[in-house]
């Protein structure tokens, strides 16, 4: 159903009405600019990164035939754009987080479990633990973090994932299990059994 | 000390928190609002061609070492047949081909034969068919004896300066190359013609192709010795003779039938060794 809705507005669009274009943005673009921020850890170049991709997608939706799903061809776009930027500038990367939103049920969870400390300790633990999580994903290779970042933070199935970074299932799966056990290995301190 | 009530924290737990990281809703408007003027930019300019050259060669890509080897042999190829066809025939300068009157130069040939060359060959060809046949034999013996001439002409050395000296030796034996001598040496411009091949073969009506490369040959074998010089020098003042003398002789040799091989037979008998010279009976 919502490819549909997303198919019907992609129409419009190809038709001539610009304007219906914004409504696909307003729809994507914390989904879009999640999948940039958690791959680069920069705000600043994610939020540059996903605008760069909803031109693109705006440039070329005249090419979108239908085949796959809108999204699947838009995350494959943004995915691209930041590869690309993240292959030129691999020497002068550094860090720009966004604030962790403490309040959202499963972050609270996962702090609580960890420690046991008062409100401020409690602060700087987790800005330690965002810095350390952040930098375990750089060191991951752009597929592996493509793969965790579509995974397990934006949810995606095996088959989303493989059908937007044109691989087979078996291959998601494997860096999938890489990429996990690499981060297993940074963060172990933080990783309680 | 943890408490033991507190749920383990896995790696997916603590992956799934970067979901939290989250830009605050102050944020989308500046987003919608930068995102909205690059589309407006978008629409207006489109992108540099040369900007989009990267893109036509994403599909080749995983070719680009075969098909770079290949355009680097296809370039070599071109570049060396262009090379070596330019070495082979090379343009005759306009300026060279104007700055040089070839005129004087048939009409000095011309001159230099007997008279009724032309004409005796027409007036042959009125009396007769056998006789017209004969006359030919002489145009052509006189043909071949200024053929060494020309070939000094058309470059016969390597060098300008023995090119030179050539001519002036061929001169001394000839009028007719003293008369040509006089029209083609002295422009620098007319020897760089001469040495191209081609001046005169256009000039005189020589066949128009280019001439093989001649292998260099070393100035110290072309040094002789003063008696061979002498010795030289006698045998050409015995054989050689002017061009009315040729015509003469080659005339006589038509009327007493005398057969080329018993003329040189004649020729042969005369010799030099050391400051002698010898004759033979």
């Amino acid at each position: 159903m919502e490819a549909g809705a997303d198919l019907e507005i992609v129409r419009r669009v190809q038709a001539g009405d610009v304007a219906a274009f914004d409504r696909i943005v307003e729809k994507y673009r914390e989904r879009v600019f999640g999948i940039v921020y958690h791959m680069t850890s920069n705000r600043e170049d994610a939020a540059d990164l996903a605008q760069e991709a909803f031109i693109k997608a705006f440039q070329s939706i005249h090419r979108f035939g239908g085949q796959a799903s809108f999204f699947t061809w838009l995350y494959r776009i943004a995915v691209n754009t930041t590869s690309s930027h993240l292959r030129k500038s691999r020497l002068r990367s550094f860090f720009s987080l966004e604030q962790i939103d403490l309040d959202a049920p499963l972050s609270r969870e996962v702090v609580e479990a960890l420690t046991d400390k008062t409100d401020g300790e409690r602060d700087a633990y987790v800005r330690e633990l965002q810095e350390k999580l952040n930098d375990a994903m750089q060191k991951l290779s752009i597929p592996h973090r493509t793969v965790v970042t579509l995974f397990e933070i934006e949810g995606l199935s095996h088959q989303e994932i493989a059908d937007v970074m044109a691989c087979s299932i078996g291959t998601v799966r494997s860096r999938l299990h890489y990429a996990k056990q690499l981060l297993q290995a940074e963060l172990q301190p933080y990783l309680r059994r | 000390m943890k408490p033991e009530s507190k749920r383990t924290v896995t790696i997916e737990d603590l992956v799934r928190l970067k979901r939290a990281e989250r830009p605050a809703a102050e944020f989308w408007p500046e987003f919608d609002r930068q995102l909205r003027a690059k589309q407006l930019a978008a629409l207006v300019g489109k992108p540099d061609w040369w900007r989009m050259v990267p893109v036509w060669f994403v599909g080749v890509a995983r070719y680009a070492w075969p098909v770079g080897a290949a355009t680097i042999l296809a370039v070599s190829f071109v570049s060396m047949r262009e090379f070596s066809s330019h070495e082979q025939a090379m343009p005759l300068d306009e300026a060279l081909a104007t700055s040089l009157d070839v005129s004087p130069m048939v009409s000095a040939v011309a001159a230099g034969l007997p008279s009724g060359f032309f004409s005796a060959g027409s007036g042959e060809r009125k009396s007769g068919e056998r006789e017209g046949a004969e006359m030919s034999a002489v145009v052509m013996a006189e043909a071949l004896s200024l053929e060494p001439a020309m070939a000094s002409l058309s470059g016969g050395s390597s060098s300008p300066v023995s090119d030179k000296a050539s001519l002036a030796s061929s001169a001394e034996r000839s009028p007719v190359l003293g008369r040509l001598d006089g029209s083609l040496i002295k422009p620098p411009s007319v020897v760089e013609a001469r040495n191209s091949g081609r001046l005169l073969a256009t000039a005189t009506g020589f066949e128009a192709r280019a001439m093989p490369a001649r292998p260099r040959v070393d100035p110290l074998q072309q040094m002789v010795s003063p008696s061979d010089r002498s010795r030289a020098k006698l045998l050409t003042a015995m054989v050689s003779m002017s061009p009315s003398e040729v015509s003469v002789r080659s005339a006589e040799r038509v009327n007493h039938r005398i057969s080329e091989d018993r003329l040189y037979d004649q020729i042969h008998r005369f010799g030099a060794r050391g400051a002698g010279l010898n004759m033979k009976f």
